[in-house]
């Protein structure tokens, strides 16, 4: 669905992406990880037209979409839920939504339509709807943030480090989400820290390193690969671990009772 | 008053022209001392002024302005000063003094004027006759009449007025005295712009009838930027006076009648300074509504002075309308400088002070002369309108209206 | 008990105006954090432009001012694309400096293009009251209050209520985040300017039927809108309506109880008083977050 060849970018100072050739799938959920600075953020940028690749292409099924305004991307359909100040703070989780179709905003009844779909598959949407987005904890944030990026029926969504800062539960419910979104027919490209866990949620993966792509594989493989492991989780640390609490207990997305401490 | 005729230099015959310009410059040049400054012999004479052209008085200052250069005009026309033509070199002060106190140390220190003539308002010429004065420059000042600017006994110094603030409530505390006790206002307002012409007026009328039994309700003082008056309308309504004495700059005493209009008091009697005089007063606050108001007047267009005929006439020719107030004031200081330069013969400074304060000078708002401090010995009129029209009403000699009203109609649409 | 009545009248009426005046700087700082100093010469010319067009055809001043709206909206897009976003991309901080010298030299062309004489529009009910007893109403205040109430009513539900509003407010909250829901950040920015700009139409109406003005009024009138918008909050808009009172009876009480003297210092010691006793004014937050207010 996504393919980039050559892409050199950066920002300003000097190139982050050093000649870099990814390719995702359709339907699929790919994760990229790597080592602080590897540039897995800036792959999602450059995707999202935050920043125009100085050279190389990316396109998407076909047509080349490097150089366009973040807009044009989202016309296009693909989405970009970034690492922090996705969710307007200030503005209640009902006005986020609806800035989340800020592109379809003349087609109310498209519009309105969407937003009722999203909160049978995310309640908390409809629960909190009057609230500031301030005032959800950061696993219910990020929540409204998926159903949120969901609102323009996006080929693809990009996802920066979903689980950054969230305790176990709440990386539960993102663990749920993501796949609730590739079920219902989005492409997912994600930038995971946690290795383990985005090569667990991801059916393909990518490592990167100083700007380029080390290894792309399906995540099983990689995660089977021994030197992933000494990269990753130390010599001594095997694979897979059993002891490790499975994410999807079965609540699915939905409404978080006890508030988490707040990730302002 | 016309200066004294000079036959223009073209009528001369050409062997005097040779002959008598190096005597004149010679003549100058010998004559030249430390008092007369710049400008001898042949070449226009420049006079400096600095004026408020721009900022919350440009409306006065225009009029005074065009009254400076009617007289320069005529003053050029029939021959010049001296047999030299005029040229006033003016400068824009914006009604801010330390630019006032700047624009005149540069006309005399670099560019070297060889007269002076005054800015207006008592807060522009308060300062400005210090930096003459320092300069040993003649300043005759047609609109600064605080008594603060005379309290320094300049010796170089001149009001083109016939009177100073000093004696602006003479006239009408004089009529108010002549009343009968039973008759006379018995409270009084008194409110006024923080300026030293208007502030010290006010003072004066507030212990002058306080000697003749008129009791103070109400008094006050408002900066010069205040814009609203509706609160000061409202106090003086609460207070009712009999009487309501406004120390009025400019569009100020317009702004307090139209507070007055809102909360609809209508003083017994209305005394304000400066505004009423003001050709734009009538159409500001409606012509039935200047009805009794009280004024001090140097000038009057009507007033039957030598030259004020021809002096209006010429000025109604040439700006199509009549001459206001600071018009002739300014047309006045001309008329004085010309005067006393034409007598003494040369651009001599000290000897055209000298000449100043032992002299009278016939002007437009009749005879003028001077104490030792520069102030004129004369009197104010006092004004009011009556039936759309500013009358005199005293002193006798110059009244064109018998009677005063006392009692102010109400405020109408 | 009447004179305390009827400057408490007067106070809330002045009020009124004075918050419609700050409405437009508060917007603009509230949620671009522009420091506009040119607003109190945009007032100006909004009210020279309603001056001018009453002058010329007769119909209401406080209805031209919706025509100076649209003028001014103009002025104001072309002000925020050609000097204030230029100096953002270089340094904020500039900003100040760069709307000082659009307000030093707005008013030299003013006063070229109209002249520094007094001026003020004199509808016929500009020096008329409703009288209630022995109470007076000042028509020309009364009407104006109306008015800024309306703007700031229309103002608040703009921002509440439709897209454009939440655009502008997104774009306060996270600049990057905007512009990954497809907003066109830049462009909202000066519709949300030009939008601060526009209101200074009508309030440039009410000043002209309300006081005489100069080219140079425009120095005391930044004054009170600085000090209506730290009373109220940066950024307030019911801020502003709070602080504007505040501010309106502040003059009346000081004018009537006091000493006239002070009234127009009345503006600079609000100021003072709140930095020192509650910096974030009387609806600000305390903390300054990456954040939209308004």
């Amino acid at each position: 669905m996504i393919e980039m060849h050559s892409v050199v970018a950066g920002y300003g100072g000097g190139d982050v992406l050093q000649g870099l050739d990814l390719s995702v799938r359709p339907g699929t959920i790919t994760c990229i990880v790597g080592p602080n600075g590897a540039g897995k953020s800036t792959v999602l940028r450059a995707i999202s037209g935050q920043i125009h690749p100085r050279e190389g292409e990316i396109r998407l099924a076909g047509s080349a979409i490097h150089g366009h305004s973040p807009a044009a991307v989202i016309s296009a359909g693909i989405v970009q839920v970034p690492q922090h100040n996705g969710l307007f703070a200030d503005l209640t989780v009902r006005d986020n939504m609806l800035l989340g179709g800020y592109l379809i905003r003349r087609d109310k009844a498209r519009l309105r339509r969407r937003i009722a779909e999203l909160e049978e598959v995310f309640p908390i949407v409809r629960e909190r709807a009057d609230e500031k987005a301030a005032n959800l904890s950061g696993g219910q944030r990020r929540i409204v943030e998926f159903a949120r990026a969901l609102v323009l029926e996006p080929r693809m969504v990009l996802l920066d480090e979903p689980t950054l800062g969230l305790d176990p539960k709440a990386s539960a419910l993102v663990f749920d989400s993501t796949r609730m979104m590739r079920d219902l027919g989005t492409t997912v490209l994600m930038v995971e820290q946690n290795v383990r866990f985005g090569l667990r949620l991801a059916s393909h993966g990518v490592v990167m390193e100083r700007g380029r792509v080390l290894l792309a594989d399906s995540s099983e493989a990689l995660l089977a690969r021994p030197d992933m492991a000494a990269m990753f989780f130390g010599s001594s640390a095997p694979p897979a671990d059993p002891a490790e609490p499975e994410p999807g207990t079965g609540t699915g997305p939905g409404t978080d009772p006890q508030r988490e401490d707040a990730h302002l | 008053m016309r200066p004294t005729a000079h036959a223009p230099l073209r009528r001369r015959p050409r062997l005097a022209l040779c002959l008598g310009v190096p005597l004149l410059l010679a003549a100058a040049g010998c004559g030249a001392s430390s008092t007369s400054h710049a400008g001898s012999g042949s070449g226009t004479i420049t006079i400096g002024m600095s004026l408020p052209l721009s900022g919350a008085v440009a409306d006065n200052s225009k009029s005074g302005y065009q009254g400076y250069q009617l007289w320069a005009d005529q003053l050029n026309a029939h021959g010049g000063l001296l047999g030299r033509k005029v040229k006033l070199v003016v400068l824009d002060d914006g009604f801010t003094q330390s630019t006032a106190i700047s624009d005149y140390n540069k006309l005399i220190g670099q560019q070297h004027v060889d007269l002076l003539l005054g800015t207006f308002s008592s807060f522009l010429n308060l300062p400005v006759a210090e930096v003459a004065e320092r300069n040993k420059y003649v300043y005759i000042e047609p609109s600064g009449g605080a008594d603060s600017i005379f309290a320094r006994n300049f010796n170089y110094l001149f009001f083109a007025q016939p009177a100073t603030t000093q004696n602006l409530p003479d006239q009408f505390v004089a009529q108010i005295a002549a009343l009968p006790a039973a008759q006379r206002p018995r409270t009084a307002a008194f409110v006024t712009q923080d300026d030293p012409n208007t502030s010290e007026a006010t003072k004066l009328f507030k212990d002058q009838l306080a000697k003749l039994g008129v009791k103070s309700v109400y008094d006050s003082t408002y900066a010069p930027d205040t814009s609203n008056f509706d609160a000061i309308a409202n106090a003086i309504k609460q207070a009712a006076p009999d009487l309501v004495v406004q120390g009025a700059l400019a569009e100020d005493g317009v702004s307090l009648i139209r507070s007055f209009q809102k909360v609809g008091f209508t003083p017994k009697t209305l005394f304000q300074t400066n505004s009423p005089s003001d050709t734009s007063y009538p159409d500001a606050v409606g012509t039935r509504n200047t009805e009794g108001v009280l004024t001090a007047l140097a000038y009057s267009p009507d007033a039957p002075t030598p030259g004020n005929g021809a002096f209006v006439s010429a000025y109604k020719a040439k700006y199509s309308t009549v001459p206001s107030d600071d018009a002739a004031n300014s047309y006045t200081a001309g008329q004085v400088l010309a005067a006393a330069v034409t007598a003494v013969g040369r651009l001599d400074q000290s000897a055209i002070a000298d000449w100043l304060h032992k002299n009278t000078v016939s002007t437009i708002v009749g005879p003028l002369s001077w104490d030792a401090a520069g102030k004129p010995k004369g009197s104010l009129l006092l004004a009011q309108w009556q039936n759309g029209k500013l009358q005199i009403v005293a002193p006798a000699a110059e009244a064109t209206s018998k009677q005063i009203e006392w009692a102010k109609p109400g405020w109408s649409q | 008990m009447t004179l305390l009545l009827q400057t408490l009248i007067f106070g809330c009426l002045i009020g009124g105006v004075y918050a419609l005046m700050s409405s437009g700087f508060t917007l603009i700082f509230g949620v671009m954090d522009v420091i506009n100093l040119a607003q109190g010469c945009l007032l100006i010319t909004g009210a020279y432009l309603s001056w001018w067009m009453w002058q010329r055809t007769g119909l209401d001043p406080l209805l031209l001012g919706v025509l100076s709206s649209a003028a001014l909206y103009g002025i104001g897009w072309l002000l925020y694309k050609g000097v204030v976003a230029r100096v953002q991309r270089v340094d904020p901080g500039l900003t100040l400096v760069a709307t000082f010298a659009v307000a030093v030299a707005g008013e030299g062309v003013i006063a070229l293009v109209f002249g520094t004489s007094d001026r003020s529009a004199t509808p016929s009910y500009f020096n008329t009251s409703f009288h209630l007893g022995s109470l007076s109403v000042p028509k020309a205040q009364l009407y104006a209050c109306i008015g800024a109430l309306v703007v700031l009513g229309g103002l608040y539900a703009l921002l509440r209520g439709t897209f454009l509003g939440r655009a502008i407010r997104a774009c306060a909250s996270s600049r990057g985040g905007a512009e990954l829901v497809g907003i066109d950040v830049e462009r909202a920015m000066a519709q949300m300017f030009a939008l601060g700009a526009a209101t200074t139409g009508f309030g440039g109406a009410a000043l002209s039927v309300l006081y005489q003005f100069l080219p140079d009024s425009q120095d005391i009138w930044i004054g009170r809108v600085l000090c209506v918008v730290v009373l109220g909050g940066l950024g307030s808009l019911p801020g502003a309506l709070a602080g504007a009172v505040v501010l309106g009876l502040g003059e009346a009480l000081t004018s009537t109880y006091w000493d006239v003297r002070w009234t127009t210092a009345v503006p600079y010691m609000l100021i003072l008083a709140i930095l020192l006793l509650r910096p974030q004014g009387l609806f600000g937050i305390t903390l300054r977050r990456e954040g939209a207010r308004a």
